[in-house]
């Protein structure tokens, strides 16, 4: 085998091993989520619609991060555009979940850790069920300020999403865990709910 | 009392998750998510057993506190990890972990290593006790001492004062029974042991040969590599590029 076959063949399965790692660990989340969701008595509004839609947020995170990467050789960027699933994963959303508004400025120069648009995707989807248990209008504001990404999260029906925590108790368990795993925080303000996280 | 689990793991998910499994099957838990805090928790918390994430802070600086715990303590750990090649699983064993479970796991298999590992520490505590109280030792106890201490500061430079100061005796004594019991002097064996775990991780693992030669005590890579010339008579990248698997 020449030097350079025998480079290309080791990067390539430094690839899969990454790629098989990522896998695992993403599953793990995905059990992780469960479990909790047992261990503190979540009740979901919907529990079947909320497992699906983390597997398609998984599958949409995974379609693109393959297409950020087709053009090269053998992958090199574990980040990928946060616009672009943005747009892909609310028009998902809003095809299964009617009454949910988006929107989003100028971001197409944000990009991503796989791991990290993951965990977005799963808050994104806690609020989503929320919005479902209030039978409400969610809209979604997304602003990137200061190398931070804010995101604002409103529902029509309450007069001030200060009173979220107290109408949700003890249902939030997940979404702060997600939260900190995003090294960011929830701020509950009178009009939206912000949450802000830094990108890394 | 219940037992004492120190879980490291920078997933917040999971780590919420262990701590809810253990807390369930009666163990004290403490979680921590970075080295600091591990290291921080080691005389705080005192643990019997360690759950120690691979891929902490995404630089598998799990593998650091793995070394760190098999030379600086006797407290057993076992490793979670998403990876299973074949390089990192040589690389963690040269840590000497009492096992590891792969993500995702499951309850069941959380417990099952956790019992098991609490077992074994237990029965060699026993075997220990009782080997000393049946069997002499092939060293005497001030050389056993000085054995101990080896073993336990290979990653960093030991000086002969400390070996006297655990053996209790003079320096000249020390020697000449170390010299005599063991068949080198403690100089030589200090050397020889930190050449043989330099060799076995240029075989075995991907570390880098700097990082090789901070975990074993030098303070500069050029006298790590002089040593490890006088030791094998090759520098330690030619020794990785003949050897390693």
């Amino acid at each position: 085998m020449s030097i350079e076959t025998h480079r290309d063949h080791e990067k390539l399965r430094e690839v899969l091993d990454k790629t098989l790692h990522r896998f695992k660990n993403n599953l793990q989340t995905q059990l992780s989520l469960m479990n909790i969701q047992t261990a503190t008595n979540r009740s979901y509004f919907d529990d079947k619609h909320v497992l699906v839609d983390r597997m398609f947020a998984l599958t949409h995170v995974y379609d693109l991060y393959y297409v950020s990467n087709k053009e090269e050789d053998l992958p090199v960027d574990s980040r990928v555009s946060l616009q672009s699933f943005l747009y892909q994963f609310f028009q998902y959303l809003k095809n299964s979940s009617p009454k949910i508004e988006f929107d989003l400025s100028d971001i197409s120069d944000i990009t991503i850790e796989v791991d990290d648009l993951l965990i977005l995707s799963y808050v994104i989807i806690e609020i989503n069920d929320f919005k479902k248990s209030l039978d409400d209008d969610l809209s979604f504001e997304v602003i990137h300020k200061n190398k931070k990404v804010n995101i604002r999260f409103s529902f029509s029906s309450l007069d001030s999403h200060q009173k979220f925590e107290e109408l949700f108790e003890g249902q939030l368990k997940i979404l702060d865990l997600m939260v900190m795993q995003l090294k960011g925080k929830m701020d509950y303000m009178s009009n939206y709910l912000k949450l802000t996280f830094p990108i890394l | 009392m219940k037992p004492k689990i120190l879980v490291v793991e920078d997933d917040k998910l999971v780590s919420f998750e262990i701590n809810t499994i253990l807390d369930r099957n009666g163990y004290d838990v403490n979680i921590c998510d970075s080295y600091a805090c591990c290291i921080k928790n080691l005389d705080t918390f005192k643990p019997e057993l360690i759950l120690l994430d691979i891929d902490l802070s995404k630089k598998y600086e799990g593998i650091q506190i793995g070394s760190y715990l098999n030379s600086k303590s006797h407290i057993p750990f076992i490793y979670i990890t998403g990876y299973t090649d074949n390089e990192t699983l040589k690389r963690i064993q040269t840590t000497k972990p009492v096992g590891y479970f792969s993500k995702p796991f499951r309850e069941i298999d959380i417990i099952n290593n956790i019992e098991l590992a609490l077992y074994n520490k237990k029965s060699e505590s026993d075997d220990n006790n009782n080997h000393e109280d049946i069997e002499e030792s092939k060293y005497s106890k001030p050389v056993s001492r000085a054995l101990e201490y080896i073993d336990t500061n290979l990653n960093q430079e030991i000086k002969t004062e400390e070996l006297i100061r655990v053996s209790g005796w003079s320096k000249f004594h020390f020697i000449r029974e170390f010299a005599k019991e063991v068949g080198v002097t403690p100089y030589q064996y200090i050397f020889d042991e930190k050449m043989k775990l330099a060799s076995s991780k240029l075989k075995n693992t991907y570390q880098p040969v700097k990082e090789i030669a901070f975990d074993l005590g030098y303070t500069s890579n050029s006298s790590f590599t002089n040593a490890f010339v006088k030791h094998s008579g090759l520098s330690p990248s030619h020794y990785r590029k003949k050897y390693s698997r």
